[in-house]
């Protein structure tokens, strides 16, 4: 009986804490949020992903429509937040604006991306 | 370089698993029961056995550098970062990954270094120890590290056990053939005993069952 038990724990271990398909670190939501329009100039973008990330790794830019970035250059990983990435944003005129992120999970993984949003008041 | 780190795990992994599964199949396949095993037949698994392990232990801390550097590189998104000291420190010091493989560069050294010791009194019990913290140590890299809280705790549990389980089988699977082989040959006047051994992996416990009828 005891033996059945720990078979069946040991099942259970190795089944419910078998490693996640999500490996890498990809974009699970942000602010501006994907593709959306917004009302007025946000102070800053925010990304959160699905791993935690290494700060020395990561980072991301925010341009313009004519390619010239518009951010303060500040990319950090929010306090507290190991998985949440941000950048703060110069004053921005109405436009349609690409961010621009590439990362790297604490499982080593790099990943990258871009979406844009765009000012509309 | 993707493949270069892939090939280099693999090395890391095998390494790892072959160091402690000698060392540990010395431990409980053949302990000091001379009933099982002669001195002299001991010897001579001893002189295999320290060859098999110090050759094991070099190729785990040089597969270890080289993940290093693979891995260096693949943050970078740069193979030329994979040479760049700044950036190898900033890996090493400045990531989860890079903290845990100091420790497992420690460990893959500290064997290497009981290999070396010969005249160690406690050679046999210090390379179980170091051999386990190498193995171990895998544990603490790579998926392991997903999640938080508690599920990151158990995961890395799960995964040392899961390598507990492959060093002790699959590691253990290599001094059990140069047995076999050595037990076939006219090296048998060497003192094993005239019995017939057995063994047979369970199909629960993922360990190696042995025996021997007289």
């Amino acid at each position: 009986m005891c033996k059945i038990i720990l078979a069946l724990v040991t099942g259970v271990l190795g089944i419910g804490v078998a490693p996640s398909l999500g490996a890498h670190a990809f974009l699970d939501h942000a602010s501006p949020a994907v593709g959306s329009s917004v009302p007025a100039p946000p102070p800053l973008v925010t990304l959160w992903f699905t791993q935690d990330l290494e700060p020395a790794f990561s980072g991301m830019t925010v341009t313009n429509a004519a390619g010239q970035r518009v951010d303060l250059g500040n990319a950090q990983i929010a306090q507290g937040s190991p998985a949440e990435l941000q950048i703060g944003l110069k004053q921005l005129a109405p436009g349609t604006y690409l961010v621009s992120w590439h990362v790297v999970s604490v499982d080593t993984h790099p990943t990258e991306g871009t979406f844009t949003f765009e000012i509309k008041p | 370089m993707a493949e270069a780190l892939v090939v280099s795990r693999l090395i890391q992994f095998a390494a790892a698993i072959v160091v402690f599964g000698c060392g540990a199949f010395r431990l409980y396949g053949l302990g000091i029961d001379t009933a099982t095993i002669t001195a002299s037949a001991l010897a001579a698994f001893d002189s295999w056995f320290w060859r098999v392990t110090t050759v094991g232990a070099i190729a785990a801390l040089l597969s270890a550098l080289c993940v290093m550097f693979a891995t260096t590189a693949n943050m970078a998104g740069s193979a030329a970062a994979a040479l760049d000291p700044d950036t190898i420190g900033k890996v090493l010091f400045g990531t989860a990954f890079g903290r845990v493989w100091c420790w497992h560069l420690l460990f893959a050294a500290l064997t290497i270094g009981v290999c070396l010791a010969t005249n160690l009194r406690w050679r046999m019990p210090a390379i179980l120890v170091v051999a386990l913290l190498l193995l171990l140590s895998l544990g603490w890299v790579g998926h392991a590290v997903e999640g938080q809280g508690a599920t990151k705790l158990v995961h890395e549990i799960n995964q040392m056990l899961h390598l507990l389980a492959a060093g002790l089988w699959l590691g253990g699977l290599l001094p059990l053939a140069w047995l076999l082989g050595l037990a076939r040959s006219n090296r048998a006047r060497l003192g094993f005993r005239s019995r017939v051994t057995w063994c047979r992996a369970s199909r629960r416990w993922d360990m190696p069952q042995s025996g021997s009828l007289p």
